[in-house]
């Protein structure tokens, strides 16, 4: 066993949470005392793992009047902790990997919590909207292009029918984020001119496949090392960073120019995904910035954002938020925990009939993650607008999956041997012209 | 993907020029001649007689060490520089490649009477270095792996000769300090060092730079430096070569002898970043890896031959002679001021561009020749061969008798790419202090131990090497 450690986000603000909790909860008790019984929230939770849970557990301590009445997932043993946690009777846990359809059919489920391995999400999400639920949903909310456009699609179509939607990029709920991002939005650090993001860290869990396992199980319990189901460390993490580097830009990285590689998690059991990642992004203006990720055991951790501008530059981590410069500040307020915040926002919006909806937001943070894993396996650089209308790659899992199905696992991307779907051909038809 | 295509062409064909010029001698003949004569015909004038080693006849006496392409390339820019330049001696570590480079360049017309290489100048095996100090040359141009550059150049300064090295001048921290020392050396006895890190000697970037440090762009907040490309050569198996030796041959594959290719190429961008902060970098941070390489066909074929030809026909453990290098190295590079910039290196099929970008809080520059922002400007003068100025600059400098000395500063931009590899490697940031005082890291044999026989692998850097 290389991996040991086990690091999840929570961990990374542990001392954070415990304090916050209780400030969360009185804030978004205010809303409530306006909304009567028929405002309880009836959440079903679609993916019942450690994070599915850690949100089900968040999302009841966020608010009052929150029920969690539905359980899904595709494997018995992770839905049994929430079941008895919260008393779900058997005809409401659903089990198996289209066990989310049963739940989203039920009509007294007004909020789901999608939680499941991130390759799902975008069939999950565009059914939940279909269904007409609210949604709070783990990021990421996609591994491939076609997966991001019905996450897209959905949302717009949310929008019509006033549907909530809030991503699990908690940092747009963590204070001093906020705080932040409002006083780079007025010019505190003046024109943004560089920024850099990071998320490199240790190593995660890893489930060894057992014998008799069918070859999707074995990839859906060890997700994390698929790209068809995590999108890559890339996309599962890096994501939080990338999003806030969109974030205080107000804008999308146009072009795209990254490498990686796997170079240390080599073993089966680590799938198809690489190990590290350096992206450079090219803002508008042609304003580049330095993403990189890594997850090797033992190698130094360093997850935060830096953004720099004419006058001054702004840190963030998960705990502090500083800027330098010609308007120097620090953010001492209160920290309540993220977690619990971003559902106690969600409700408070629906309560409100203001609805949250995010996942435009999250969809186009995860697209740039995206592009950044495609350019590290092709090393090639491309245009975000090509990249949505021609390339025609997509993962998303074929209908009627089964658990036994046989699904070998592709390759690991090599550079110069890896054909980014739609690229290679129009090399060559530029090549022949 | 039209534009994504073309840049990369361009790119490509910026690659292709600047590699060229790394590795083929008919190129470098070509260069800028009406440029190079002009200048030296002053030089000669203003300071015949005021350099030591060229008493009163005005001549300096060079001697090549490394006759490959780049070496055979500078010492024809050597020649180009000044008419007082005569070579004398050259060393090899193979004696084909010794005799072969003073065939051509005896035949070379332009060069007529100026070729005077007896043939007890001619020195090859691992200790040609030492041979050639001890030769009455003035000036040693080195172009050797550069994993043998300290020892080389101590060699030469102990011995009172100047120097033009090519760059890289190390391949590990340890081969850094001991140029660091020559340098030193030099500066007392007064010896002239050039390196072949040829944009510091392009009029159009000295003009810039001189404008980026008078703060035309502002403070240095952010930048940017790319040098990556499609691959490289590798060489098989030449029959007679012991396997070390077939190894420094291909030298480019093995890190302990290259560098890698963030030392080895790359570092004329880093150099430029250095250039632009007026000195190293303070902080390091890294990814990086071997994703294509190991799979690249026609490359392993060639590896397993040469394994059987030095196993018995054996291909078991074939992989170490494909090489230890990476393909792909990205870091960040954090300066004094707290400025991070990128470095991007690596090979990959398909790919190509080498250039840089310094970005201030009052506007931007390409590092070449043109400013954007408050203060816009475009160099207009005359443009030069860099790598034909260079050998101008050292010799109009030594006649002068106020020797350029780059010496330190070379040292430090290769330390700089060493750092980001090792950081890299190690998946560890550390900062400039403890590389230059504290890591113990060594590659490079001793040179008692370098003797035909058995090669010197390592195995591939697994990006959580220990840090030394």
């Amino acid at each position: 066993m290389v991996q040991k450690q086990i690091l999840t986000r929570r961990e990374l603000l542990k001392s954070s949470a415990v304090a916050a909790g209780t400030l969360a909860l009185t804030g978004a008790a205010v809303p409530w005392a306006r909304a009567q019984g028929s405002d309880t929230m009836r959440v079903g939770v679609i993916g019942c793992g450690g994070r599915g849970s850690g949100a089900a557990n968040d999302c009841v301590s966020s608010s009052r009047g929150v029920e969690i009445v539905a359980l899904a997932d595709t494997f018995e043993d992770r839905l049994r902790g929430l079941k008895d946690r919260y008393k779900v009777p058997n005809d409401r846990c659903f089990v198996g990997i289209d066990g989310y359809k049963e739940l989203l059919a039920l009509d007294d489920v007004n909020l789901v919590i999608l939680a499941t391995p991130p390759g799902f999400r975008p069939i999950q999400f565009a059914e939940a909207i279909n269904r007409g639920k609210h949604v709070f949903m783990e990021k990421p909310v996609a591994v491939c292009p076609a997966g991001i456009k019905i996450v897209i699609e959905a949302s717009e179509k949310a929008a019509e029918k006033k549907l909530a939607i809030v991503a699990g990029t908690q940092r747009r709920h963590q204070s001093h984020y906020v705080e932040t991002m409002k006083r780079i939005h007025d010019g505190a650090i003046g024109e943004i001119v560089s920024a850099q993001c990071y998320w490199n860290q240790g190593g995660l869990w890893v489930n060894k496949r057992q014998p008799n396992q069918g070859e999707v199980e074995w990839q859906v319990r060890n997700w994390l090392y698929f790209t068809w189901l995590s999108g890559d460390h890339i996309v599962e993490q890096h994501v939080h960073n990338i999003d806030v580097v969109n974030w205080a830009f107000d804008a999308l990285p146009e072009n795209v120019h990254g490498l990686g590689g796997r170079q240390y998690r080599t073993g089966a059991e680590y799938g198809n995904i690489f190990d590290h990642f350096g992206v450079e992004f090219f803002y508008p203006g042609d304003v580049r910035t330095i993403s990189m990720c890594r997850q090797i055991e033992g190698a130094d951790v360093k997850i935060e954002e830096r953004v720099v501008g004419t006058k001054g530059s702004a840190y963030m981590d998960s705990r502090r938020a500083v800027i330098e410069g010609e308007n120097p500040w620090r953010y001492e307020g209160p920290n309540p925990n993220p977690y619990v915040q971003e559902h106690a926002d969600l409700i408070t919006s629906i309560r409100n009939g203001n609805p949250l909806n995010e996942a435009r937001r999250v969809a186009e943070s995860t697209l740039c993650a995206i592009m950044g894993r495609e350019s590290a396996y092709s090393r090639q650089q491309f245009k975000r607008s090509w990249f949505m209308s021609r390339c025609t790659l997509n993962l998303l899992p074929p209908d009627g999956l089964k658990l036994s199905d046989s699904k070998p696992v592709p390759q690991f991307a090599i550079p110069g041997k890896y054909e980014l779907p739609g690229l290679a051909q129009e090399g060559r038809k530029r090549r022949r012209g | 993907m039209k534009h994504v295509y073309l840049f990369q062409k361009k790119a490509q064909r910026h690659q292709k020029k600047e590699i060229n010029n790394m590795t083929s001698s008919e190129k470098d003949n070509s260069t800028n001649k009406k440029v190079t004569m002009a200048a030296s015909a002053v030089a000669v004038a203003s300071s015949i007689g005021r350099v030591a080693h060229a008493q009163g006849s005005g001549k300096i006496k060079v001697g090549l060490l490394g006759c490959g392409g780049r070496g055979n390339g500078a010492l024809r820019q050597c020649l180009q520089a000044d008419p007082g330049v005569e070579v004398i001696a050259l060393a090899d570590l193979f004696e084909s490649k010794v005799r072969q480079s003073r065939d051509r360049i005896q035949k070379d017309e332009k060069f007529k009477g100026r070729v005077k290489i007896d043939d007890d100048h001619l020195f090859w095996g691992f200790d040609c270095h030492e041979k050639l100090a001890k030769c009455e040359a003035d000036l040693l141009c080195m172009a050797t792996a550069p994993a043998f550059r300290g020892r080389q150049m101590l060699a030469a300064v102990k011995t009172g000769k100047h120097i033009f090295t090519e760059k890289p001048v190390a391949t590990d921290v340890a081969g850094c300090r001991e140029v660091m020392e020559a340098s030193k050396i030099a500066k007392e006895k007064s010896l002239g060092i050039v390196a072949g890190t040829q944009r510091r000697h392009e009029f159009g970037r000295v003009e810039l730079m001189k404008r980026i440090h008078d703060g035309q762009i502002g403070e240095l907040v952010g930048g940017q430096c790319y040098w990556y490309g499609g691959g490289i050569w590798y060489r098989g198996y030449t029959e007679g070569l012991s396997e070390l030796e077939w190894q420094c041959d291909n030298w480019y594959h093995f890190t302990w002898l290259s560098g890698d290719q963030i030392c080895e190429q790359h570092i004329h961008n880093i150099d430029v970043m250095n250039w632009c902060f007026n000195g190293p970098p303070v902080k390091f941070t890294a990814v990086g890896g071997r994703a294509w390489r190991s799979y690249n066909d026609g490359q392993v074929n060639s590896a397993k031959e040469v394994c059987r030809k030095y196993n018995n026909g054996s291909e078991e453990g074939w992989e170490k002679y494909n090489g230890d290098i990476w393909d792909h190295i990205f870091a960040e590079l954090e300066y004094a001021n707290g400025a991070r910039c990128l470095s991007f290196s690596g090979h990959s099929p398909g790919t190509g561009r080498g250039d840089e970008k310094i970005v201030g809080t009052k506007g931007t520059s390409n590092c070449n020749n043109r400013i954007s922002g408050e203060n816009p400007w475009t160099y207009e003068g005359r443009n030069v061969d860099g790598q034909q100025q260079e050998h101008i600059d050292l010799i109009k400098s030594i006649r002068n008798g106020n020797p350029l000395n780059e010496g330190q500063r070379i040292a430090e931009s290769t330390l700089t790419a060493i750092g980001a590899r090792i950081a890299a490697c190690t998946g560890r940031s550390f900062d400039w202090n403890w590389l230059l005082n504290d890591s113990k890291q060594d590659l490079v044999p001793k040179q008692e131990d370098l003797k035909p026989g058995r090669g010197i692998f390592h195995p591939v850097a697994t990006g959580r090497d220990n840090l030394v």
